[in-house]
């Protein structure tokens, strides 16, 4: 057992900390932008498409991520761990994030569609301009519920072969003989993003009530 | 990289045992962290300050981190200061604590929801704080709660997969191992059509009850 | 007058943060008689039948209930044997009526179900409900439910039933069951108080009315006396709205 002076030590763990403070945002961009997609496509109820998407959706509820991550880097053989990683939280997340979506555009009262429909609108116009605005209120803690989950499951990627905090703070307790200052500190870390995550949600929930309290109509 | 039948009957003892283990697993931990989430929220009710303070501080800490760190402590930590404990054990510990904690806020919310006039017609009758609770609020809260209970539940089956990352030879595991030694991914994949199928069973097991012990007014 | 003093009010007040719902409130209720209170709305009625169990507790004065002060550590007692129905019956909707009937004494007074079942069922037989001792509230209309939740206070045994607007929920064709069994217990010369605004019932069964108006009580008379001698205007005015109607 070697004596590691703290600093050095949270040094170390600092570096982990920075490769999955580097996924979180992709991971976010990645199923933010897909899961609206699919969940929108959902709502058509396209014959073929919907079957796959609920297929999809089914088999992201009932595989745990972990298996999501190593059927990824197998099948993909995907040298890049990196990019493992994002393939395979994205693709878990993402179906959860669409049925996020899915229900909040389904909780739109028909009102709304035929309106803009009868002006002329487009599908698409209509899902951009008339809908998505309004449900972003609606839908936000449930996604941002999602994402403190997408937070968690980061300590998973270091079976992917990414040097994250848990692989490097594993390593580290063997020589430092200290779990509880390795494991502390990575809680620690996790906490803060979590709930970070949960202020930025009530934030936005916030400027969102005051933006849209006086001007929506049902 | 193609899927091989032969392979499924050679592992599919192993696979068959490691599906034990989880059910196992499962079975135990999602009971006990029910017990935890219903007791926690009931004790809040108690009003007792310093122990509500306490019980907040669980759940948020437990909320707001991965149930792999405190695994990793509890299977590879607590070994440096002598104290082993058997990686099943360790699983049930932690899904208990971690789950529990979200079960508690689950069921926390589903007791604010029973309106106040049970409240006052069983304190009207002369039962104690914990009568009421026991009788009259917690067996209505945990009855409307089951869709969110047994949503909870589906991720108590996901967690048992973490076990594999301290060497218990659950389905994870074996699907793991064995690409290892094939490299053939049909283990894998005939353990993520498992988990899939014990979603299912899951999911209509909950409908199934969520129709029957609905409460209506 | 019929027996002693059963439950007495001492100056008391009550404050819902600035408002005053109870004003140096003084009464006397006595054993045996049947009490309607009445009074519009706001005007402290429910609030002083709930301070009698201490579901509100009291700011100043004092409540003796069978000459035990009632307050947070008597309440428990005091409830055993007041026994009490409320507006929106509040039935326990995940337990069968006759189930609801039972918890009470099984687990508040401690008697065994082999006593409760058969008192119970008795009771349920006399205000009409012996083949739905099985049913959920749910199943039951609005006045089999108040009679329901009759029964569940008198299954208690208690010394005095208070009514909290008992039959102000209720549809109009099912207010004349629940007043039935009101005046059935009446005659039996149970101790009640009732907040009512069924002025009918009071006629016919009370023993002593009493106007509330803001916070105070007004006036106590006789049943008779109050119908044709009121003396306060605010009395006087109520009875011509009231009975209007």
């Amino acid at each position: 057992m070697y004596e590691i002076p703290v600093g050095s030590l949270l040094r170390q763990l600092g570096l982990g900390t920075l490769e999955t403070l580097k996924l979180l945002p992709v991971c976010i961009g990645l199923t933010l932008a897909l899961g609206t997609l699919i969940g929108a496509l959902h709502t058509l109820r396209l014959p073929l498409l919907n079957q796959i998407i609920t297929a999809y959706v089914f088999v992201m509820r009932g595989v745990p991520p972990l298996i999501v991550l190593l059927i990824v880097f197998f099948v993909a053989n995907i040298a890049d761990a990196f990019l493992a990683a994002i393939i395979g939280l994205s693709l878990y997340h993402t179906a959860y994030i669409s049925e996020v979506v899915r229900g909040g555009i389904m909780a739109m009262p028909r009102g709304q569609f035929e309106a803009a429909h009868s002006l002329g609108l487009s599908t698409f116009q209509t899902l951009r301009k008339v809908i998505f605005p309004q449900i972003w209120y609606q839908t936000l803690p449930s996604i941002a519920g999602q994402y403190i989950l997408l937070a968690k499951d980061t300590s998973l990627v270091s079976v992917v072969g990414m040097q994250d905090v848990m692989r490097i703070g594993k390593q580290l307790m063997q020589v430092t003989a200290n779990p509880f200052i390795v494991y502390f500190f990575i809680g620690v870390f996790y906490y803060l993003i979590c709930t970070s995550l949960q202020q930025v949600s009530i934030r936005v929930e916030d400027g969102m009530r005051k933006r849209y309290a006086r001007g929506v109509t049902r | 990289m193609e899927f091989s039948w032969q392979l499924v009957l050679k592992w599919g003892p192993s696979i068959l045992k490691s599906l034990t283990i989880t059910v196992e697993m499962f079975t135990l931990s999602a009971f006990l962290a029910l017990v935890v989430g219903t007791v926690v929220p009931a004790l809040m009710r108690l009003g007792i300050r310093p122990l509500n303070a306490l019980l907040r501080i669980y759940i948020s800490i437990f909320r707001n981190s991965p149930l792999l760190v405190f695994l990793f402590f509890l299977f590879y930590g607590l070994p440096f200061f002598g104290i082993y404990i058997a990686p099943f054990w360790c699983g049930v510990l932690g899904i208990t604590l971690n789950e529990g904690a979200f079960l508690a806020e689950i069921i926390r919310g589903a007791i604010q929801g029973i309106p106040r006039g049970d409240w006052e017609a069983a304190d009207s009758l002369g039962l104690g704080r914990f009568q009421v609770l026991r009788f009259v609020v917690v067996p209505q809260a945990l009855r409307n709660a089951i869709p969110a209970i047994t949503g909870q539940l589906s991720i108590v089956m996901k967690d048992t997969s973490l076990m594999s990352l301290i060497t218990l030879a659950e389905l994870t595991y074996i699907g793991n191992f064995i690409y290892s030694r094939t490299f053939n991914i049909t283990g894998l994949f005939i353990v993520a059509m498992i988990y899939v199928a014990l979603f299912a069973v899951l999911n209509l097991a909950a409908r199934v009850l969520e129709t029957r012990m609905r409460i209506r007014r | 007058m019929k027996g002693g003093v059963l439950v007495e009010f001492k100056d008391v007040t009550k404050r819902f943060g600035d408002l005053r719902v109870m004003d140096n409130f003084n009464a006397q209720f006595f054993e045996g008689e049947t009490h309607v209170v009445c009074g519009r709305s706001g005007a402290g009625k429910s609030t002083m039948l709930r301070c009698i169990n201490w579901l509100e507790p009291i700011n100043s004065g004092s409540i003796l209930f069978e000459g035990i002060s009632v307050n947070a550590k008597t309440a428990r007692e005091v409830r055993k044997r007041v026994g009490m129905v409320f507006q929106h019956f509040n039935l326990f909707p995940h337990l069968t009526i006759l189930r609801n009937a039972i918890l009470g004494p099984v687990q508040a007074l401690k008697e065994s179900p082999r006593e409760v079942i058969p008192r119970a069922k008795k009771l349920f037989d006399r205000v009409g409900l012996t083949d739905k001792i099985d049913a959920y509230p749910a199943q039951l209309s609005g006045g089999q439910k108040q009679r329901a939740a009759i029964v569940r206070a008198l299954a208690m045994n208690p010394d005095l039933i208070t009514f909290d607007e008992p039959t102000s929920a209720l549809d109009p064709e099912m207010i004349s069951e629940v007043l039935d069994v009101m005046k059935k217990l009446s005659q039996e010369g149970r101790s009640m108080i009732v907040v009512s605004h069924e002025m009918g019932f009071a006629k016919e069964a009370a023993d002593r009315i009493s106007f509330m108006d803001e916070g105070k009580l007004v006036e106590t008379k006789s049943s008779n006396d109050f119908f044709e001698n009121p003396e306060h205007d605010g009395t006087r005015q109520f009875l011509r709205q009231i009975l209007q109607v």
